[in-house]
């Protein structure tokens, strides 16, 4: 009798360990990774790329028409996947601007993408788009100094976060 | 149920009452382990800022290197000859790095080493984060494991160098 309420207990322990390791595992990998932080870090990067020449000031930004095709010019892609609704709100964002470093004067400024996705960047939680925003100190090629300012925001919510 | 289903004279507690025991141990235990990995790993798999460098800082860095004063001398030549921050490249260099990213990173420093060794203080940024309270060596520990710390370096001379060092921030921002 007492050999059998053992075996009872036996398969009992089998189970919940068996369950505890399939909690674990879900717990670990079921949230899906949430990269929007690094893909907003690299549209910066690009973006700050796109304006640089070696590592000065690329003077192009001034030619007329270089805002229309902004995308274009600086090899960027707001394209998304077809799904969930996507591809009728831009998920992408971003804006720049350059302004004297010594005076604050604004010299450029454009933005481009969902200008809507830059609204929340004040709110804090996980459902929100993330954003990242970037100064960057650039001499030009006679030695003026710039402020180099970026805002990228990445929404994509439904794949990063459950 | 009878008091013999877990009680024996013999002198001994019953196999069932053993393992009663033994099963509430075990689920503890494993409560505890799943709890407590969930803790230190964390439920967010965000990646961790600065992980992979940072090119915009070290673009400031090198305009930063770049700029003249007005006797058009580069912020690099005066360091070579100088051995150390002034108040010209010294105030600059806190303009940018602690303004654009003051907010991103735990702590910034700029300043000269030696070949890593014998790393010192300044008056804009004190002392060079390593060791303490940011980690071991070149790297910071924060709950989940390791994260290097952001480095750019550019020697000077056969023994010194300008060092731009970003420790991350603890959130991972």
């Amino acid at each position: 009798m007492g050999d059998k309420i053992v075996s009872v207990y036996w398969f009992a322990i089998l189970f919940i360990v068996a369950g505890a390791v399939v909690f674990m595992v879900y717990s670990f990998y079921g949230e899906p990774y949430d990269v929007r932080n690094a893909e907003a870090q690299k549209l910066t990067d690009r973006t700050v790329e796109c304006f640089l020449n070696g590592v000065r000031l690329d003077e192009f930004f001034r030619d007329e028409g270089f805002s229309d095709n902004f995308l274009e010019n600086c090899d960027l892609n707001f394209e998304t996947e077809e799904i969930y609704g996507w591809e009728k709100s831009g998920q992408y964002f971003v804006s720049v601007e350059i302004s004297d470093f010594v005076s604050g004067e604004e010299i450029f400024s454009h933005e481009e993408g969902n200008s809507d996705l830059a609204e929340s960047c004040a709110l804090n939680g996980r459902g929100f788009p993330v954003c990242f925003s970037r100064g960057v100190y650039v001499l030009d090629s006679e030695g003026n100094q710039y402020k180099l300012s970026i805002l990228s925001v990445v929404r994509k919510t439904e794949k990063n976060v459950n | 149920m009878s008091t013999k289903f877990f009680w024996n004279n013999k002198g001994q507690v019953g196999e069932t009452v053993t393992w009663i025991f033994a099963t509430v141990a075990i689920v503890v235990i494993l409560l505890i382990s799943v709890f407590a990995s969930a803790f230190y790993f964390g439920g967010d798999n965000k990646h961790i800022f600065g992980i992979n460098g940072d090119f915009s800082a070290r673009i400031s860095f090198y305009s930063w290197l770049l700029t003249e004063d007005v006797s058009g001398t580069s912020i690099y030549e005066q360091l070579k000859t100088d051995g150390d921050l002034n108040e010209f490249n010294g105030e600059l260099a806190i303009s940018i790095f602690e303004e654009f990213y003051g907010s991103d990173y735990h702590k910034t420093w700029i300043g000269i080493g030696f070949n890593g060794v014998g790393l010192r203080k300044n008056d804009y940024f004190e002392g060079r984060p390593s060791g303490g309270l940011w980690g071991a060596g070149d790297s910071a520990y924060y709950g989940a494991g390791e994260v290097p710390l952001v480095i750019e370096k550019i020697s000077l001379d056969a023994e010194r160098e300008v060092e731009m060092v970003l420790a991350p921030s603890v959130t991972g921002n």
